[in-house]
């Protein structure tokens, strides 16, 4: 089996979860990889995602398992000719089981990056720092009213378009567009954002790179 | 991709709809010619399961002069944030807005589209009337089968291409190089594209117009690397067209009549896309299309070749099935086990010899026979109502195939589950170039009468009932039939608010039958019966197809008359003598492969 880490970035932030699995799967049947199936009337291509990326977010950070007969390296030399633009493959190596990406993920960092100078973006460190955090959203046509404080586990600003927040991700899970949205609002932010998740974090902190391939790429 | 853009598209459903960036997309150049737009007038999702647009578009871009973008009918939602932010709808590319392309072309796959052009002429700045159009407005072109009868949209289309686009279009794209070459203005561009073969320019063209037809398939152009579509389209899979045109003259079907003569690909060229097809693209199944598969010559041995193939990517094939004979059943019933589909269209062999439909009772409960032997469970029946000469009886003769079907079911299954039967109907709208193309339509009352009669001796059989809605039926059939004073009829039913009226959801009967008023226009001059005598709005176009032939067809099926299929010797419909090379080079009407 390989593990394998992934972008999606530009145009493929559009994409839904479900599209991007089969994006994916259609790009090994194009590389002429082998891969297993499941049995039954209807084979599918044994290959398993991390949990959906909200539409709109970029990721340098997505992982996907599959039973291919690959070695790492020329999978993922052949994979990246085969992929719609904007997912990359980063990494892969051979794992033994699946490690169940889904299940072990609990944090994520994220990069937000302002479309111009924000003079009071510093208001996002000293919200986020406060005792409590409520944030209101819509879902569903609805508005909601949540603390979200302890989803937050940090926010920093190291310029005057540059956020970077880390949030629980997981079971336990905080958009960063979410909180970014009301953010935004909140302090009148003038320009527009992208959000971008750099690194995902297990239970203990660790970078999931180090637990899946012994380094951080 | 520019902020406004980004920020926009995450407003919407389906983002991907619009993002473009498709695996396969081709590079675009920047400094070609003539910039073409490829329009579809339905979402995305219908538009890339499409194959007509997906050829002209990859065969125009494989030109060094042109460079061919796409663009589809933007979902209600994100019409209206184009609207209210002012942006123009743009192409999936480049994100320019169409009205900066020097050609739109549309795709007219179905008479319920055609509000959705006006809007998409509208959203992408474009005037609507031709007449209002400047020297800088693109040209705007349409095609498909429904521009073999143009007259309905003769105010808002310059060029209709009717017929095989292949060469047509390329002409055509040969003049607007020459256009943008020597700044010739655009009437005489106009004018220009007049002369090419297929293409009719209203307020230019003179006389009758010619369809417009390929001599050979084998040479033609095909796309075996096609665009993938960022979201699940509604027929997700590899086409591969076998064959154009069909042979067997279903009295009803246009498609049957007006893609003559057939022109087949060998099964090696046919052998040679399979693999591109899947070497380039990654889809998991592949569906030899045609109007007719099971009719193809060299069926079997094409199965032989590619089957293999197939089976090594996990590629699943399909047939599109109308008629099923043991031999296709074989075939279907060794790939996955999904249901089976069948067309028989009436109930009563009667009425089947009247629409010259050679399928009979027999055909369908043996094909079924043996497919619940292989462990099928579930049969799609589709039916047509409001045939000419139906009566109830034919009616009652429905739930007859149904009462054997569910006997042969429990006589000869396998599959342990409960029979899965379901019998949709459409309702009969008759259309141009077909040997139907002077018969009333039923009235809705009738419409719906029968619809509640069949629902009555059906529902004591336990099986699934569905019908298409009468009304869209009625309106189908002004806009298949009409003649120019359906132009006015259109407008107003767009500026009314009428918007993807093949959407069960937006389709809106009364804004219709109110525009319908407004412009005076009877709607039953259309859905009535037609003169013999008098000339038909669409005869300005000519098929190939003789009235001569039509109405002596019309003639056998009142008398209940079968004819042969055109394989088995000519009909003489007249295409032997208006396309002799087309029909000649081809091995259909007696020639072997």
């Amino acid at each position: 089996m390989l593990i394998c880490k992934y972008t999606r970035l530009g145009n493929a932030v559009f994409v839904p979860h479900l599209d991007m699995l089969r994006a994916v799967t259609m790009g090994i049947r194009r590389a002429g990889i082998k891969a297993e199936y499941s049995e039954g009337f209807n084979p599918h291509m044994k290959i398993f995602f991390g949990q959906p990326l909200p539409i709109g977010t970029e990721s340098e950070c997505e992982y996907f398992c599959v039973y291919a007969h690959e070695e790492p390296h020329a999978f993922m030399e052949k994979l990246s000719r085969t992929l719609p633009e904007g997912v990359k493959i980063t990494a892969a190596a051979k794992a033994d089981k699946d490690p169940n990406v889904a299940k072990i993920m609990c944090f994520a960092d994220y990069t937000v990056t302002m479309r111009g100078i924000e003079p009071d973006l510093k208001e996002v460190e000293a919200f986020c720092g406060g005792k409590e955090c409520v944030i209101e959203y819509v879902a569903k046509g609805e508005t909601r009213v949540q603390d979200v404080k302890s989803l937050i586990i940090s926010a920093t600003v190291p310029n005057r378009n540059t956020v970077k927040i880390r949030l629980c991700c997981g079971n336990k899970n905080l958009r960063a567009e979410r909180l970014m949205g009301f953010l935004s609002k909140k302090f009148g932010f003038a320009y527009g954002y992208d959000i971008r998740k750099t690194a995902m974090y297990d239970l203990g902190g660790n970078n999931l790179d180090k637990i899946l391939f012994g380094s951080v790429f | 991709m520019k902020p406004e853009i980004k920020d926009l598209l995450l407003k919407v459903d389906k983002p991907a709809r619009y993002c473009g960036g498709e695996f396969n997309t081709p590079i675009i150049k920047e400094n070609a010619d003539v910039k073409f737009l490829m329009c579809f007038p339905d979402v995305y999702e219908v538009a890339h399961s499409n194959l007509g647009i997906k050829i002209l578009y990859f065969m125009l871009n494989e030109r060094p002069d042109v460079a061919c973008e796409s663009c589809y009918m933007p979902w209600v939602d994100m019409a209206r944030e184009l609207k209210e932010r002012n942006m123009p709808l743009f192409s999936q590319e480049t994100q320019t807005p169409v009205s900066e392309f020097d050609a739109v072309g549309f795709s007219l796959q179905y008479e319920m589209s055609y509000t959705n052009v006006l809007a998409m002429l509208e959203l992408g700045g474009v005037p609507i009337l031709r007449t209002e159009r400047s020297e800088d407005s693109p040209i705007v072109i349409a095609g498909g089968p429904c521009v073999i009868n143009p007259m309905p949209l003769t105010d808002f289309i310059d060029v209709f291409s009717i017929g095989d686009g292949e060469e047509a279009i390329s002409r055509l794209a040969d003049v607007l190089a020459e256009k943008k070459k020597n700044g010739m203005s655009r009437a005489r561009t106009l004018e220009k594209i007049a002369e090419i073969d297929g293409m009719f320019v209203p307020g230019v063209s003179r006389g009758k117009v010619r369809r417009a037809v390929i001599d050979s398939l084998e040479t033609a152009f095909f796309p075996t690397k096609v665009q993938i579509p960022n979201i699940e389209a509604v027929f997700q899979r590899a086409v591969l067209e076998i064959f154009r045109g069909c042979t067997r003259g279903c009295r009803f079907c246009q498609a049957g009549m007006i893609y003559r003569p057939v022109r087949e690909r060998t099964p090696q060229t046919l052998k040679r896309y399979t693999e591109e097809l899947i070497d380039n693209n990654g889809f998991d199944e592949i569906t030899l299309s045609s109007l007719s598969t099971c009719d193809y010559p060299c069926l079997r041995e094409l199965l032989a070749e590619i089957k293999p193939i197939c089976d090594e990517r996990r590629v699943n094939i399909s047939l599109p099935s109308t008629r099923v004979d043991s031999f296709e059943a074989e075939f279907v019933a060794s790939g996955r086990l999904s249901s089976m589909t069948f067309a028989p269209e009436a109930g009563t062999q009667r009425l089947r010899d009247v629409i010259n439909k050679n399928v009979t009772e027999d055909d369908i409960l043996s094909s079924c026979r043996y497919a619940f032997e292989k462990g099928y469970h579930s049969v799609k029946l589709y039916f047509m109502i409001g045939l000419p000469t139906e009566t109830d009886e034919d009616l009652a003769g429905i739930a007859d195939i149904v009462k054997k079907i569910k006997y042969c079911y429990k006589k000869h299954a396998t599959s342990r589950k409960q029979l899965s039967l379901s019998v949709s109907t459409s309702t009969f709208v008759p259309k141009p170039f077909t040997p139907f193309q002077w018969e009333a339509q039923i009235s809705l009352e009738e419409i719906e009468r029968k619809q509640n009669y069949l629902k009555s001796i059906l529902r004591p059989l336990n099986i699934k009932y569905s019908y298409h809605d009468g009304k869209t039926s009625r309106i189908e059939t002004t806009l298949a039939r009409g003649d120019e004073r359906m132009n006015g009829v259109i407008r107003a039913a767009y500026e009314s608010g009428c918007i993807f009226d093949s959407w069960t959801e937006y389709f809106n009967y009364d804004k219709w039958t109110a525009a319908f008023e407004k412009c005076g226009v009877n709607g039953e001059d259309y859905c009535g019966e037609q003169s013999l005598e008098l000339p038909l709005a669409w005869e300005r176009v000519e098929t190939g197809i003789s009235r001569e032939f039509l109405l002596a067809e019309r003639e056998k099926s009142r008398k209940c008359e079968l004819t042969a299929d055109c394989r088995k010797g000519c009909n003489n419909c007249g295409i032997n003598r208006e396309y002799p090379s087309a029909f000649k080079k081809n091995c259909a009407g007696g020639g072997k492969c």
